[in-house]
């Protein structure tokens, strides 16, 4: 018996229809299941092998979608936003149930969004809250240093940039549980299909409805510093000479706690373990500290935790793939930052690289709007920890393993002398 | 002389300029970079630092051009 919807068969005849083309293209086709659990730093190496193969690649997960995996086309697809639209951004999702904003929406419109953010996170502003970011973590690390162990996730890689995150946008820090449940249960659920999806959705609404109470409250009792707070500001934000609409702010305030949640998080799970197994770099970190900076590029570089994605606007053919209108293109960050075109020994972590432009942060008009801060915390947290940890070990063996489309270790146990 | 120019088509702000080459570049309030001198002898102190911006800005959006 059929049970299949029309959509969903359409969606089936489409698919195998876009996997002929890649086909007949000489396009390399893999299976490349970005959910699938395994042991940390697994996805680097598989992105490693799938570059090697060619610049493109298919993968048959889900409907199916184009990867670029080198760093000029990833740059090219950035670059190109006519082209490559932001309307869906998870490979394996072309018609998702949201819109993200300023995330999913493509210049020209974007830039009216995006300036409440930029101004929010500039560098200017993260300069000047240096101090109180540097106080944070110095009381995160002071919580357990003498114990001579933590769980490096929940212990400090949670709390810390979560602290300094929720005091900019002036949310409370009690509600910080709450907040990460959503925002795991959302990274949980994004790319995979049926019962993870469906709580990602109730995330998103739980989400929505919470803020849809903020948004409320900052119209009727707008804070004593009305003219600081970003909620506040955003309530009453113009887009295109009109008011902001509560849909609008609402898919605005989730995509602030879905990328100023998780991200520093995950890279700073890797950062730790890497450290953590490789004495010499640990042992660089604290007799060098003014390397830092240079070493927060090369891990980011190196272990880029974002797989993102873009959809075909108009048939193209890019660089020998025939894309269609409607395609979803991974647009592999994590391959393009370790591409032997423009690195040397690209694999490899070189604290002092001198080259480095990697898209960590993505690029184009969508680079992270949050670069800046979290470039602030990650340094900031290498030069505090070594001060008072010099030297750790990891003690955990369950745990380290790791899943997409954003990925991060997902227990990591630390352990040192007190 | 040494000419510096930014693609603002290809600009996104990623910071890598301002952050190697203060002496040669500042940002706005929404963090886009801000040539200070356009042209600069090419025995500025830090010129070193302005060629490593070119080779780290990930949109290739700076160009520094040699002449008059």
């Amino acid at each position: 018996m059929h049970t299949t919807t029309s959509g969903q068969y359409d969606e089936a005849a489409e698919a195998a229809e876009r996997l002929e083309r890649a086909k007949a293209a000489g396009c390399p086709v893999v299976h490349f299941d970005y959910t699938n659990p395994k042991p940390a730093l697994s996805y680097f190496e598989e992105f490693d092998k799938l570059r090697h193969q060619g610049p493109t690649a298919y993968s048959t997960y889900g409907p199916g979608f184009w990867m670029l995996l080198t760093s000029d086309l990833v740059g090219e697809a950035y670059q190109t936003p006519e082209i490559f639209s932001s309307s869906a951004t998870i490979p394996t999702v072309p018609h998702p149930d949201w819109t993200w904003i300023p995330t999913m929406i493509d210049p020209p419109l974007h830039s009216e969004y995006r300036r409440f953010v930029s101004i929010a996170f500039s560098p200017r502003f993260v300069k000047a809250i240096e101090d109180s970011i540097r106080q944070d973590c110095i009381d995160t690390i002071e919580s357990f240093v003498a114990d001579g162990q933590c769980d490096f996730l929940e212990q400090f890689a949670k709390v810390f940039p979560t602290k300094v995150f929720l005091r900019i946008l002036g949310l409370p820090l009690e509600h910080t549980d709450m907040f990460m449940g959503w925002v795991e249960t959302i990274f949980e659920g994004l790319g995979h299909f049926g019962e993870q999806a469906e709580d990602q959705l109730q995330a998103q609404r739980d989400i929505h409805t919470y803020f849809a109470g903020v948004l409320k409250d900052r119209r009727e009792n707008p804070p004593a510093n009305a003219e600081d707070d970003f909620f506040t500001i955003l309530a009453n934000a113009q887009i295109e000479g009109r008011p902001i609409r509560d849909d609008e702010f609402l898919n605005m305030s989730e995509v602030m706690l879905l990328a100023g949640l998780d991200t520093v998080k995950s890279q700073l799970s890797y950062i730790f373990y890497w450290l953590a197994t490789h004495d010499s770099d640990r042992e660089w970190i604290t007799r060098e500290p003014e390397i830092i900076p240079n070493a927060v590029e090369e891990f980011l570089r190196a272990h880029n935790i974002v797989m993102t994605a873009r959809q075909v606007a108009e048939d193209v053919d890019f660089h020998g793939c025939p894309m269609k209108k409607g395609d979803m293109v991974m647009v592999a960050n994590p391959s393009a930052s370790r591409d032997e075109a423009v690195y040397d020994d690209p694999t490899e972590i070189r604290l002092d690289r001198q080259v480095n432009r990697h898209f960590s942060f993505a690029g184009g008009p969508h680079r992270c709007a949050g670069a800046h801060l979290a470039r602030t915390e990650l340094a900031i947290t290498l030069e505090e920890w070594h001060k008072r940890i010099p030297n750790y070990r990891v003690t955990n063996t369950e745990g380290l393993v790791e899943s997409g489309p954003q990925v991060g270790i997902e227990k990591l146990q630390l352990a040192w002398e007190a | 002389m040494k000419h510096i120019t930014v693609d603002t088509s290809k600009c996104s702000g990623h910071g890598r300029c301002y952050t190697l080459a203060s002496a040669f570049f500042d940002y706005d309030d929404e963090g886009f970079p801000v040539i200070l001198e356009e042209r600069v002898p090419d025995d500025r102190a830090g010129v070193a630092d302005l060629l490593s911006a070119v080779d780290n800005c990930p949109e290739r959006a700076i160009s520094v051009s040699d002449g008059a």
